[in-house]
């Protein structure tokens, strides 16, 4: 083959691109079953399966004090033997069509989630249904539970990253629902017992507050009839909504008046897990879109300030990243990393610096139309699974947020300018009251970190 | 070749794989370098994946950190990764950006060595020495597999497979790498003969071709140096028992072991994919359903061949689910029990139900797989570059529901014997 009739290829110049073919997020459809839970459906004609989630209330949020841990638990327990059969017995039911049951739990729901070959949906739908609604709750499989959560409660001692999480949450959230770890702790996990469990689930089981999504190769009515003949009896009994929710999920004191420092004393640790940050904003908060677009300037991409600075700049770590967990009540804010232990202080500095800066001025406007070329244009790339698809539309169903969202958030995160970017960095961001977490040697840790605030040294056990 | 599909070669020895797939507005660049940990030296560990590294850092058009910065201002994804006998580049485009992706990559490939500083080359070295700190000094159990592997791949005479060495490379010798090291390396494996560029997604074939052959035609040809010798992978491993007890700060004791079987692509591996599913994925699987459902002394079970090519780790690592009263004796107690498991295979094989089961989440795992188009392109890479005929990536579940069950059982008794096994215990550090 060869290049003639076209001009000599210019290395020099990244080439001009064609027109763009836009891509937006699919239809989809929500209908309120007479049970009262509501059906939410997006057809993938011809990948040739489908992904079914059944979202319930009961999420970690609703853990009592005293109970940490319960929620997690349920939702564990839901699919290890229901009414119909045992735990074994169920698994095998799943792993014959080539599947799994998977229970889960975040902030806000629990869920029962199953993906399967598009001939298989009624007996995958009949699993998911059965799990989430007729759950057994024997005594010897909370028993079961009961002793890997004690274990994996165990392990967590010795995982720095998980130590990090947990000391951040309670330096921000204290005693309130966010504070705690969700798998709970010891003394919780031992506390619980059947009845509490049964009693959470039965109080979780309210049609009127399910959401069944199913994305997938839906095909003609097939899996709305299955729906119909595997669902619906379970949750028509349950026709009611939850009235559980806490009132409240701020923080029951004040941020600090000023930055402070946690160290969780790791004598010998290779490497100082840094956490840093203070509670967020709920994810209905209108600057949501706006805060996602500075995060991505601050610390939600390669090419962000705090990449650049960290790892490019001064090779202090493999990565650093910032998030805005958005949840129902104000989720935290926070920038990770992992650093050499010797650099621990200059780094957190360095956070501070670029939180500071981002309150400072305005983006510039380059570094604006990057960072929101690169939102919108890895869009798409999340749609790709039914998987994916799946998970916006959980997220738009467990928040109550506007249906079309998803369509309008391309055009917010176009709308949004350097003057919005520093307003809502001012509203949001407070780089005089941010709480430093470190785990590592705190010999090692507390003279660099002197200065950034008042410190406290836990032990890491 | 399956419709939608073809491959490739250019003059200068490159092969290029051509996947259509327009469903979302996305084009997939990945490029496989044959070359990954295997072909470095004894004391040189580190080199392939830091030289990964050093192909972000710019090159003759592109500036430092242009190329992130490239593909991020557009909305594509960019990384690569570094394994033993690969490393990988990929970027994840708009469609109508495909042309910056061949933009990139065949600057990287043609005109890196102008743009290697010593600075850039410091801070990486940096970074990865960060990476490795974050990934296996300061992880809980993180050296156990570097020792595993040490131990099932050193010869008796003392000199290393190799796979011996762990892909990110020891820390001494990350200390001791240099620049002409990493130029020297360039010189010898980034040739277009020893690499595959595969673009998938919403690409027109003909029109991807022709660029291609403009970016890429004229980069030069390399003489490349031969496979590594090594031996049959049944003459691989230990002579006789060879176990080490680490201490380390965790909580829950754990126990490896490991066997050495053929390579990906092979019959054996196949078969060995089954077995490492039949063992422990799912509850069902023989390691859950009795050590972590019936007893209840593990904690987790796993079983895992590697798609390494010139022979594969078959491991199976199992977790304590408590440290009392005794450590080494909780561990020794779960490994007996696992090893059992191997063992009741290797002498019966495995019931038809199991193995049933075992293809259809095999099956259906794959096919879920399908719907990434960058995973899609890294599997139409491999078989390219391992078998030299892409169209193997989709037939991939039919090889493994071709195995029966005699096959792994001959597998378990023939490979995953006492006399070859290398394992490692870990217990909490006193």
């Amino acid at each position: 083959m060869s290049a003639e009739g076209r001009p000599a290829l210019d290395r020099s110049r990244p080439p001009v691109p064609g027109p763009g073919r836009s891509c937006s997020f699919p239809g989809f459809e929500v209908e309120e079953l007479a049970s009262g839970a509501r059906l939410w459906t997006l057809d993938v004609p011809g990948c040739g399966l489908v992904t079914a989630v059944l979202l319930m209330p009961g999420g970690s949020e609703l853990d009592a004090p005293g109970r940490a841990g319960l929620a997690s638990f349920t939702a564990g327990l839901r699919g290890a033997g229901t009414k119909r059969r045992g735990a074994l017995e169920f698994a095998a039911a799943a792993e014959n069509l080539g599947t799994a049951v998977r229970t889960s739990c975040g902030w806000e729901n629990a869920a029962v989630a199953a993906t399967i070959g598009a001939g298989d949906v009624p007996a995958g739908l009949d699993l998911v249904a059965e799990a989430a609604a007729e759950p057994a709750f024997l005594d010897e499989e909370v028993e079961r539970r009961r002793r890997r959560r004690l274990a994996e409660i165990e392990r967590r001692r010795s995982d720095p990253a998980a130590l990090a999480g947990t000391a951040f949450a309670r330096a921000i959230y204290g005693g309130t629902p966010y504070g705690h770890p969700a798998i709970g702790d010891r003394g919780t996990t031992e506390a619980i017992a059947r009845d509490d469990i049964a009693r959470f689930h039965a109080r979780a089981l309210a049609a009127g507050s399910c959401h069944l999504i199913a994305v997938g190769d839906l095909g003609a009515g097939a899996v709305r009839r299955a729906i119909e003949d595997t669902v619906e009896p379970r949750l028509r009994d349950h026709a009611r909504s939850f009235d559980g929710a806490p009132e409240s999920l701020e923080p029951d004191f004040p941020a600090p008046a000023a930055c402070r420092v946690v160290v969780v004393d790791r004598p010998g640790a290779a490497q100082t897990e840094l956490r840093v940050g203070h509670s967020g904003v709920p994810r209905s908060h209108p600057d949501r879109v706006r805060l996602q677009v500075a995060n991505s300037i601050l610390g939600g991409k390669f090419m962000s300030r705090l990449n650049l600075t960290l790892r490019e700049k001064h090779g202090y770590t493999y990565g650093v990243s910032s998030a805005f967990a958005f949840r129902r009540g104000p989720g935290p804010f926070a920038v990770s990393t992992a650093v050499a232990n010797d650099v621990a202080g200059a780094a957190a500095r360095k956070i501070v610096e670029e939180v500071e800066r981002m309150c400072a001025e305005p983006p510039a406007a380059a570094e604006l139309d990057d960072a929101r070329n690169y939102m919108v244009g890895v869009f798409p790339y999340t749609l790709q699974t039914i998987q994916g698809l799946s998970s916006r539309l959980q997220t738009l169903a467990a928040f109550g947020l506007d249906r079309d969202e998803y369509h309008r958030w391309p055009e917010r995160v176009r709308a949004t300018s350097r003057e919005d970017v520093l307003e809502v960095c001012r509203r949001h961001l407070f780089p005089d009251r941010l709480t430093v977490v470190a785990v590592g040697p705190a010999e090692d840790l507390l003279p660099q970190l002197e200065g950034l605030g008042t410190a406290e040294v836990q032990a890491a056990a | 070749m399956p419709e939608h599909l073809e491959q490739h070669e250019l003059g200068n020895g490159l092969r290029v794989v051509l996947h259509e797939d327009r469903r979302l507005p996305l084009a997939a660049v990945n490029v496989w370098y044959h070359v990954g940990s295997k072909n470095e030296e004894t004391g040189r560990t580190g080199l392939a994946h830091l030289f990964e590294h050093m192909l972000f850092q710019g090159s003759a058009n592109v500036s430092e950190n242009g190329h992130f910065e490239h593909v991020q201002k557009v909305g594509g994804v960019a990384n690569g990764s570094t394994w033993y006998d690969r490393t990988n580049y990929y970027e994840t485009l708009p469609a109508n950006r495909l042309e910056l992706g061949l933009w990139l990559e065949s600057d990287r490939l043609g005109f890196l060595l102008e743009a290697l500083t010593e600075e850039k080359f410091e801070n990486q070295r940096s970074v990865v020495m960060n990476e490795r700190l974050q990934r296996v000094n300061n992880q809980p159990y993180g050296l156990a597999g570097e020792r595993l592997s040490e131990l099932l791949y050193r010869r008796p005479d003392g000199t290393d497979h190799p796979y011996a060495w762990p892909v990110i490379g020891y820390m001494d010798d990350l200390e001791a790498a240099d620049l002409d090291g990493v130029r020297d390396f360039f010189r010898t494996w980034y040739r277009p003969n020893n690499a595959v560029l595969t673009l998938a997604g919403d690409i027109d074939r003909e029109a991807a071709l022709e660029q291609v052959e403009r970016y890429f035609g004229d980069l030069p040809a390399g003489t490349l140096p031969p496979p590594p010798a090594v031996e049959p992978a049944g003459e691989i491993g230990p002579r006789g028992a060879s176990r080490e007890i680490l201490e380390d700060s965790i909580e829950l004791p754990r126990t490896y072991s490991a066997w050495c079987l053929d390579g990906y692509g092979s019959d054996d591996w196949y078969a060995g994919e089954l077995l490492a599913t039949i063992l422990s994925s799912g509850r069902m699987s023989r390691l859950h359903r009795d050590l972590v459902y019936e007893r209840q002394i593990a904690q987790s079970v796993s079983a895992v061949v590697l798609p390494t090519e010139i022979c594969a780790t078959f491991a199976v690592i199992a977790t304590c689910q408590s440290r009392e009263p005794d450590p080494l004796a909780n561990a020794e107690t779960l490994e007996s029990a696992a090893l059992e498991h191997v063992e009741a295979l290797a002498s019966a094989g495995p019931t038809a139900e199991e193995l049933e089961r075992a293809r259809r989440g095999l099956l259906l795992a794959h096919h879920d797989s399908r719907q990434d188009l960058a995973l899609c392109a890294d599997r139409l890479s491999c078989a390219a570059t391992y078998f030299d005929d892409p169209s193997r990536a989709w037939t991939e579940p039919e090889r493994l529901l071709a195995v029966e069950a005699d096959q792994v059982r001959d597998l378990a008794r023939r490979a995953l014997g006492p006399e070859r096994r290398a394992a490692v215990i870990v217990v909490p550090r006193t």
